[in-house]
């Protein structure tokens, strides 16, 4: 090993140190570009492959049934008002705009059906009383038990939105929740629930936590490594090949579109907390040489030439027992196998290559101070 | 030896027959007894209050008039709470219902195929409340005799959603007890508790409390102010009637 890939990689590190660290930075600044294009999935059909039967009873439920994730518009106030009703079916119209609802029931549609067999078409009556009374036809029927509370301060619009793409069920979320926002009134409460605003507020949570978590961590990384090492500088050189990593990482689920989920959300994490060996076996390695020999050069090959077997034989048998979930039944485990791979190959790299080099112009640069 | 025992064979099979029909015969005069208490009267007036009682135990009651004639005529007009108050339905020969909401000053028939939907929220459906004797409706077995009750099992003669009730019939004075109602899966999913109080000569349904077992929604329906034989019209239950 020291042969085929160590004593090569110290030639190129120690001769072109800044051609390595001009490498990473193109790399980064690509995949910086790749972040933009991450998209986030909580929808649980999209973890099964495509010939699934699960997935494929999905695809038929959109395709011939309008689709199976559940709207609900929940409606406060008193359900018999003529204003509460005549608002039901002015929101349901305005669902149904959406290509993804083809159709919505509630108690207004029930009234308004009654009316019309009553004879005076099918519209909501203007007076309370004859509500009232097409109630008593209404009433004790089991539907009604799913449409309206027992006190009649409660009613449901209920629907199904047949599109399990993200980007629709984002804009149909936001364009309802505009709705709703607009047409309360101090007689009736409006709120939009169901799937497709559940989904949306798990994605922006996704995304949030995401970059919160991993923000939190290389804090904490930085603040433990400073504090064993009573080196600030080391707690950041500590940290540069992980955060590189990290971008590579979130480049490559963008460019690739491999979805933001409820698996491959914890790989930037985890990827932070296993490779992060990589880089304090190489600092360590670096400190405890240039103090011994106070040679830059001579420490970067100890170095690698002592700690880099080591890390390479640690990122070949993490990325292997990882890549054992490639079989698994669920993408998001199969992908969440490839990330911490990819993953712990290139902390690896940034471990054997970003960082010495990053150590090199860093300290030669000291002493020439 | 052979002729002996074919003899023997049909005396048997004769005897089993003649039991069966001795069965089948007592459990149709059962029930045309029952049907004879629940319909003696020539006619019949009374408060109807209709108590609600949902699965928390809150209870919302109703009021109404009730007016009867025979085994088929019936009007039954809602007195109370006020939003329901003038609401009428007429139940008339050969299945025909009629339905009239003052608020909209029309009446209007109703259609065959809700009948057997639940009546304004109790659990009673339409044909439930239909007056109709039960030996019209279903055809009856005696399954057992215990106690003091004889227990029937009647099925439905025309469509229905239950595929068999199971009843209870007093054997004292042939009035229902208990009727045990059964879905076409076979699954019990209502019962109704009845008690009768001697009203005159007439044994007067004072209370049935129908339990639907699904919802765990009960309806209690107590009779009063119940008075007989008033001579009522053919003319009380006409749809012109039904709208004043």
């Amino acid at each position: 090993m020291n042969r085929v890939i160590l004593k090569p990689l110290i030639k190129l590190l120690l001769k072109h140190p800044r051609n390595v660290l001009v490498v990473w930075s193109i790399l980064l600044l690509i995949s910086i570009g790749g972040i933009f294009l991450i998209r986030t999935s909580v929808n649980i059909t999209e973890y099964f492959k495509k010939d699934n039967p699960t997935r494929i009873a999905e695809d038929v439920m959109q395709r011939k049934f309008g689709g199976s994730l559940p709207v609900f518009v929940e409606f406060e106030g008193d359900i018999q008002e003529p204003e509460v009703l005549k608002m039901m079916i002015r929101t349901e119209t305005f669902m149904k705009q959406d290509p993804n609802i083809t159709s919505a029931q509630s108690v207004a549609d029930l009234v308004e059906e009654m009316n019309d067999a009553m004879g005076e078409g099918k519209k909501i009556p203007d007076e309370k009383a004859k509500i009232e009374q097409l109630w008593f036809l209404l009433d004790g029927q089991d539907i009604m038990q799913q449409l309206v509370s027992d006190d009649l301060d409660r009613g449901i619009i209920q629907s199904k939105f047949a599109s399990i793409e993200t980007e629709e069920i984002d804009a149909f979320t936001n364009k309802m929740n505009q709705f709703v926002r607009e047409n309360s009134t101090d007689q009736y409460k409006i709120n939009f629930t169901g799937i497709p605003p559940l989904y949306v507020k798990l994605n922006d949570s996704m995304v949030k936590s995401q970059y919160s978590s991993l923000f939190i961590a290389i804090i904490m990384v930085l603040f433990v490594i400073a504090m064993i090492m009573r080196s600030f500088s080391n707690g950041v050189y500590a940290i540069i090949p992980i955060i590189a990593t990290i971008v590579l990482l979130l480049g490559f689920m963008g460019y690739t579109g491999t979805s933001l989920d409820i698996a491959t959300v914890l790989v930037g994490s985890i990827a932070l907390g296993i490779g992060i060996d990589y880089s304090i076996h190489i600092i360590t390695g670096f400190n405890t040489h240039i103090n011994n020999h106070g040679n830059i050069e001579n420490a970067i090959e100890t170095t690698i030439l002592t700690k880099g077997k080591a890390v390479i034989i640690n990122v070949a048998s993490v990325a292997a027992g990882f890549l054992v979930l490639l079989f698994a039944q669920l993408l998001p485990i199969v992908n969440f196998g490839l990330l911490i791979a990819i993953s712990m190959i290139g902390s690896g790299l940034g471990a054997l290559t970003l960082l010495p080099a990053l150590l090199l112009q860093t300290n030669r640069k000291r002493s020439k101070q | 030896m052979k002729p002996k025992i074919l003899t023997a064979s049909l005396m048997i099979l004769s005897l089993a027959a003649v039991e069966k029909c001795v069965v089948a015969q007592d459990a149709s005069t059962i029930l045309d007894k029952m049907d004879h208490v629940l319909y003696a009267p020539e006619d019949m007036t009374g408060t109807n209050t209709i108590i609600l009682i949902d699965k928390n135990g809150k209870q919302e009651t109703r009021e109404a008039y009730i007016k009867q004639k025979g085994t088929d005529k019936r009007i039954m007009r809602f007195t109370a709470p006020a939003s329901q108050a003038g609401i009428a339905v007429l139940a008339l020969p050969n299945d025909v219902m009629y339905l009239y909401l003052p608020a909209f000053g029309k009446e209007r028939r109703i259609s065959s195929s809700v009948k057997n939907q639940n009546f304004a929220g109790t659990d009673f459906t339409y044909d439930d409340m239909e007056p109709k004797p039960f030996s019209e409706k279903y055809t009856s077995k005696l399954i057992k005799t215990e106690g003091n009750v004889f227990v029937l099992e009647l099925v439905p003669k025309g469509n229905s959603d239950y595929s068999k009730i199971i009843v209870q019939i007093n054997k004292t004075n042939y009035y229902p007890e208990l009727m045990e109602y059964f879905d076409r899966g076979n699954t019990k999913i209502k019962e109704a508790k009845y008690v009768f109080k001697k009203v005159g000569n007439y044994w007067n349904t004072a209370e049935i409390e129908m339990t639907d077992l699904k919802k765990n929604h009960k309806t209690k329906m107590l009779m009063s102010d119940v008075q007989y034989d008033n001579g009522l019209s053919d003319e009380e239950f006409t749809v012109r009637k039904l709208k004043q």
